[in-house]
């Protein structure tokens, strides 16, 4: 098994035009298309909405990255095609398009995460927190936990290779066999994570984190024209694609209408 | 026997040579220790040796047969590797389920994997803590059961990546007496180490590495006060030796010793000859 999977949610140095956006902007582009998504169920709507999304991969030059996390869930996507054209069909015409349209959707939700994830920086991440008014202590948690992925990918990685040196395999038997083999590698897992955590508490009060209540900060975040620019335009698009949701024949039916296949 | 025949690797395609033309040669029942600075590519150079890597060139031989047609599973009734952090691998409620997990995947009988189990819990001094949870131990009896967990499927080669971090004195005798013991059973034990002093006292082989080449390999005390490998492969020798070129600085001819008992016959003989002239 590989971690191919999380490399679309790992933050890359960059310098292109959406590297430098602020990231309130990017985790309001992130939520944008996460409520767009999840409002709209048909196959067009989530077309449209990845059509829109997906220049910003290309700008950031991460569409390589985005691309391996695709990969690596393309079994659940077919899974999800397959059991939601069994299920979905025995009760409409349009199975298969809202099956697509359920990938579709999926397909949306990791691409704008993506392009927060692949573009902001931890501590830009802690910041951007702190700037909408969460508590440091939060902020910091979440931003923490981020920049613990990589480690923890690596540490997934080197517990597979001790279990696989007494003899466990993890590609082979059925389901419940398989699902059964990573338990020796979750048990490990878990128990080195709680342990870890403890370390980097003890570490980061020995540190005096937490002792002033008013913190300052290296980095002040401060909206530019640009970022007006794509907040407006991300604005523009979350009212419309709900007005297209709620208000009746503000678009012909066959825009909202699932595909008869 | 194992045998690395020109072997090349790397990690991705674009990425730098790793491993850079090694060939060695490790016999059945040697004990050698694989030396060399933080990324020289031991931990590499070992994971090809179970199959966990393979390589992008050349070939490696267990016993006469190519790494590539087996699996992982397979090599590793062959090759037993420990790694660094015994919490990398302990997951059972107690040390024994922790050995008896080792042993699904053999082809043995009940019996004989029941009787395998006894006797390894009894060879790494495990009985008394058979039913104890192995998170509950201390670091050393840690690691004694992540060396049983491997030992318990008699492998031929028993691979130990770091074995001596964060041990203390007490610890690392106890590693050596446990690896004398299971050499007894005509085992090949090969060390990873950064651990100079505990490779110069117990083991009789030593491969340097350096860049991801064989920089030295030969006899131990002859690798080690070889100043030339040691300062070109940046180690640090032992004590011992340190001390004998310090000396060496004053009295040119003061040969390098290969143990504490052989420096104290130097040093003895060394006094005689030239410091009793000198007072007469």
């Amino acid at each position: 098994m590989s971690f191919k999977i999380l490399e679309g949610f790992r933050y890359l140095e960059g310098d292109t035009f959406v590297h430098r956006l602020d990231p309130r902007v990017k985790m309001f582009l992130a939520l944008t298309f996460m409520i767009l998504s999840l409002v709209f169920d048909t196959l067009l709507p989530e077309i449209i909405l990845f059509i829109l999304v997906l220049p910003f991969l290309v700008i950031a030059r991460r569409v390589g990255r985005w691309f391996l996390t695709l990969k690596g869930i393309s079994i659940l996507l077919v899974l999800i095609l397959v059991l939601n054209t069994i299920f979905v069909t025995s009760t409409t015409t349009s199975g298969f398009s809202s099956a697509l349209a359920m990938c579709m959707r999926l397909i949306v939700l990791i691409s704008c995460f993506s392009v927060f994830f692949l573009t902001v920086h931890p501590d830009e991440l802690a910041n951007a927190l702190v700037a909408l008014k969460l508590p440091y202590s939060f902020a910091f948690s979440i931003s923490l936990s981020f920049r613990y992925v990589p480690t923890l990918a690596m540490e997934v990685q080197t517990i597979m290779e001790a279990q696989k040196s007494r003899g466990l395999e993890l590609e082979k038997g059925g389901f419940y066999t398989r699902v059964k083999n990573f338990l020796p590698i979750l048990v490990p897992l878990v128990l080195l994570s709680i342990r870890r955590s403890l370390l980097v508490a003890e570490s980061l009060e020995s540190r005096g984190f937490g002792s002033s209540e008013k913190r300052t900060f290296y980095q002040k975040l401060s909206m530019k024209g640009k970022d007006w620019v794509i907040f407006t335009l991300l604005l523009g698009i979350l009212v419309l694609g709900i007005l297209v949701k709620v208000v009746p024949n503000l678009v012909p039916a066959w825009f909202l209408a699932p595909w008869p296949i | 026997m194992i045998v690395l025949d020109k072997v090349f690797f790397k990690y991705s395609k674009d990425g730098p040579w790793v491993l850079n033309d090694i060939s060695l040669q490790i016999d059945d029942g040697e004990y050698v220790a694989i030396l060399g600075q933080n990324g020289a590519g031991k931990s590499t150079l070992v994971r090809l040796l179970n199959g966990l890597l393979h390589p992008t060139l050349g070939n490696v031989y267990i016993n006469g047969n190519n790494t590539r047609k087996f699996t992982v599973a397979e090599l590793s009734k062959e090759i037993g590797l420990v790694f660094q952090n015994p919490e990398h691998q302990l997951f059972a409620p107690t040390v024994k389920e922790e050995l008896d997990f080792s042993l699904r995947s053999m082809e043995w009988t009940s019996e004989e994997k029941q009787e395998t189990l006894e006797e390894s819990l009894n060879q790494l001094n495990l009985v008394s803590l058979a039913d104890r949870s192995p998170f509950k131990l201390s670091g050393g009896e840690k690691r004694r059961t992540s060396i049983g967990a491997i030992w318990v499927r008699k492998p031929t080669v028993l691979i130990l990546d770091e074995p001596t971090t964060g041990q203390d004195a007490a610890q690392k005798k106890n590693l050596a007496n446990l690896i004398t013991q299971l050499r007894e059973h005509g085992k090949t034990i090969i060390l990873v180490t950064h651990d100079i002093e505990f490779t110069s006292k117990y083991c009789p082989r030593v491969v340097i590495m350096k860049d991801g080449q064989i920089f030295g390999d030969g006899p131990t005390a002859r690798v080690f006060s070889n100043k030339k490998i040691m300062t070109e492969a940046r180690m640090l020798p032992p004590q011992l030796i340190r001390l004998a070129w310090k000396i060496q600085e004053s009295f040119p001819t003061f040969p390098t010793p290969t143990s504490p008992l052989e420096f104290s016959q130097i040093l003895h003989h060394y006094l005689q000859e030239h410091l009793a002239g000198e007072v007469e």
